[in-house]
């Protein structure tokens, strides 16, 4: 492996460390105003539902359906491991039954 | 989020998150077998692949790299490209501050090393869940980690031996396992304004300026969108 190869391998390296520890870090500088606590409140269900939409929507109708056999079975039983294991199953049938 | 005084960081914990992180991980493993090959195609040798996995860990970002895995190697564009497709763990780490900001640095800081996407939602679950052990990160990273390096080395060895993972539908783990934990965030209606506009947005977004862009800016617009319309969030809670 060659010194530049493991140079950008190291800068990439930090560069994700100063992300996944820079949220944290700023928040203890920075005052929280009400706004702000709003913000932060809304924040993990616009995230999660950003990294989301387009994957399903750009995905084949497999996925679409699974997409929703997911949200049903997660609102039925809370259970997160159900809800991944049905929509697995979900694409695997269509893709291999009905392709 | 009145408890937030009393989070803890146990053993138990941290077994916790090993435990419940399994099918994530799993489902980490079509993608780490994918870069694998995609590594090898790219001109990476094993050791360069694997250091790359197991010093990054962030799938989205080091796929990105591949792209631009040229000689002479672009060594500035890859780590800012790598810092900009990672922008989003700023703002995970930022919502965990009510919790993990309780904790010693080393704690704090040293799981937020291991912090993936789903890691976080699965710990922002378990708070919400009435669970107070911030450890739960922690071992949900060693789960990951160790099914992305494993995944990675695996695929770089097997090359194109594997064929179409998408095919028995496990690349679906994953968007099932954020989709999953997404219902299981809902607050009801208030979350219906600020998501429907994180949706367009992050739609709009990887049509127009494709990339990794999509979620940084479907975050930020449903997020300031949900702060300025639910203004009767503080007084309803």
């Amino acid at each position: 492996m060659s010194n530049e190869i493991i140079l950008t391998i190291g800068l990439m390296a930090a560069a994700t460390i100063i992300t996944r520890l820079g949220g944290l870090w700023l928040m203890g500088k920075v005052k929280m105003s009400p706004f702000v606590e709003r913000w932060f409140k809304n924040l993990p269900g616009a995230l999660l539902t950003a990294i989301v939409a387009p994957t399903i929507l750009s995905g084949g109708l497999a996925e679409q359906i699974a997409a929703v056999v997911v949200v049903l079975t997660m609102i039925k039983t809370k259970s997160l491991l159900l809800a991944m294991s049905v929509g697995v199953g979900a694409v695997f049938l269509i893709k291999n039954l009905f392709a | 989020m009145q408890l937030q005084d009393t989070v803890s960081f146990t053993r138990p914990g941290v077994i916790r998150g090993i435990q419940k992180s399994l099918p994530m991980a799993v489902g980490v493993i079509p993608f780490g077998l994918v870069f694998g090959v995609m590594a090898r195609q790219s001109g990476l040798d094993l050791s360069a692949a694997g250091l790359m996995s197991a010093a990054v860990f962030a799938g989205a970002a080091q796929f990105v790299a591949l792209g631009l895995w040229h000689e002479p190697l672009p060594i500035l564009t890859i780590a800012l490209t790598t810092f900009l497709v990672n922008l989003r763990l700023v703002l995970m780490g930022a919502t965990l501050y009510p919790y993990f900001g309780k904790l010693s640095w080393w704690k704090s800081y040293g799981s937020l090393l291991v912090m993936s996407d789903g890691g976080w939602a699965m710990q922002l679950q378990e708070f919400e869940d009435g669970r107070r052990d911030a450890a739960f990160l922690l071992g949900n990273g060693i789960a990951q980690y160790f099914a992305w390096v494993g995944s990675t080395v695996l695929g770089f060895v097997l090359g194109t031996a594997i064929s179409q993972p998408e095919k028995w539908g496990l690349t679906f783990i994953v968007p099932a396992s954020f989709l999953a934990l997404l219902v299981g965030m809902w607050r009801g209606k208030k979350d219906f304004l600020p998501c429907i506009t994180a949706a367009l947005v992050a739609v709009l977004v990887s049509r127009i300026i494709g990339g990794n862009w999509y979620i940084l800016f479907g975050g930020l617009a449903g997020s300031l969108t949900g702060a300025f319309f639910n203004r009767q969030e503080m007084t309803v809670e």
